[in-house]
């Protein structure tokens, strides 16, 4: 193979690669475990019925047990699922702080304890799951929280980064972004 | 002329319908006590009248309460400033517990950032489980696909065509 021919080939191979790794990480790739994604939608589709439901009735204590037991659950992992189970995770736990939030009496939490839910479901690479509202709400629930705890400057920052992810969204719905 | 009696009383009352006769001869009207004093003051003049010891006591105690002190608890001036300091103090006291009670300027902000954030994501929310939802469709059709493939290839006769 002539000098040139090589070079474009290791070119094409470096770009390819590249382009792979940066869609993997944007969680943009199909995942590894379609039929496991498919399972957790539907779980969390049902279970947000249910917690309708059970609002619905004035059941609050229903509704967050139910929710904490999808928290519980198994969840698959970002390279199993892609942002999808990342956005479905972050969409049931944030109705469970949401309603740990507006009914402090049931079944109380602490701060701590709060905190510890939506750090667990937010994990390490919230940041890199495509900006979407359901993560945004997290984010800002953690603030939150956060401004509960008297923790004042952690809680903007939360509510800064939940704020910066809805800027996205936005501009994105305007057409100025991709 | 005169007499002394308990109630302190040293002329005698003709002097006094005398001296309104006076006056009314000489056409003025009014009060006649400015004259029966000077009348008491020349007849004390003339003759001392000595004074009963009840009668003079109740002057000394007039006088006494007179020139006493008052305590400071019922001086008049603190019947009005009492009820000020009072009303201030309470205007203070309510003052300091509601700015204890209500949350500062930068909790105001936050409170408020907390509501504009929960009203963004239910704006953005329909939207999103919509993409959700087609984002499943999408694998499930994916896994249908494959799934297909499977079945095909697990039909096909081992070995290729005849």
């Amino acid at each position: 193979m002539s000098r040139p021919a090589l070079t474009l080939a290791i070119g094409f191979v470096l770009g390819a690669g590249s382009m792979l790794v940066g869609l993997a990480q944007a969680g943009r790739l199909a995942p590894a475990r379609p039929d496991a994604l498919i399972a957790l939608a539907q779980l969390v589709e049902v279970e947000h019925h249910r917690v309708d439901v059970l609002v619905e009735r004035g059941d609050i204590a229903g509704a967050i047990a139910v929710l904490e037991a999808l928290r519980k659950h198994t969840w698959p992992s970002r390279d199993e699922v892609g942002d999808l189970g990342d956005e479905l995770r972050h969409d049931a736990v944030g109705r469970l702080v949401r309603l740990r939030l507006d009914y402090p009496d049931v079944d109380p939490k602490t701060d701590d304890e709060l905190l510890v839910t939506i750090d667990e479901a937010l994990g390490q690479t919230w940041r890199d799951v495509d900006a979407n509202p359901f993560t945004a709400r997290l984010v800002a629930l953690r603030g939150e929280v956060l401004e509960h705890a008297g923790r004042d400057d952690d809680a903007l920052g939360a509510y800064e980064a939940a704020l910066e992810l809805n800027r996205v969204l936005l501009d994105r719905e305007l057409g100025g972004a991709p | 002329m005169t007499r002394r009696d308990d109630t302190g009383e040293l002329t005698d009352p003709s002097w006094e319908s005398e001296l309104a006769r006076g006056q009314a001869e000489d056409g003025a009207t009014g009060s006649v006590e400015a004259e029966l004093a000077v009348v008491r003051l020349l007849l004390h003049a003339r003759a001392p009248a000595d004074l009963s010891p009840a009668i003079e006591q109740r002057i000394w105690d007039d006088v006494e309460r007179g020139v006493a002190r008052t305590p400071w608890w019922k001086r008049p001036w603190l019947l009005w400033a009492l009820p000020a300091v009072a009303a201030a103090a309470a205007v203070v006291i309510a003052v300091r517990i509601s700015d204890d009670r209500s949350p500062g300027p930068r909790a105001d902000t936050q409170a408020s950032l907390a509501d504009q954030l929960e009203r963004q994501f239910a704006l953005l929310e329909p939207a999103a489980r919509d993409a959700v939802a087609r984002g499943v469709d999408r694998q499930r059709q994916t896994l249908r696909g494959r799934l297909i493939a499977t079945a095909v290839g697990a039909d096909r006769p081992a070995g290729g065509a005849p």
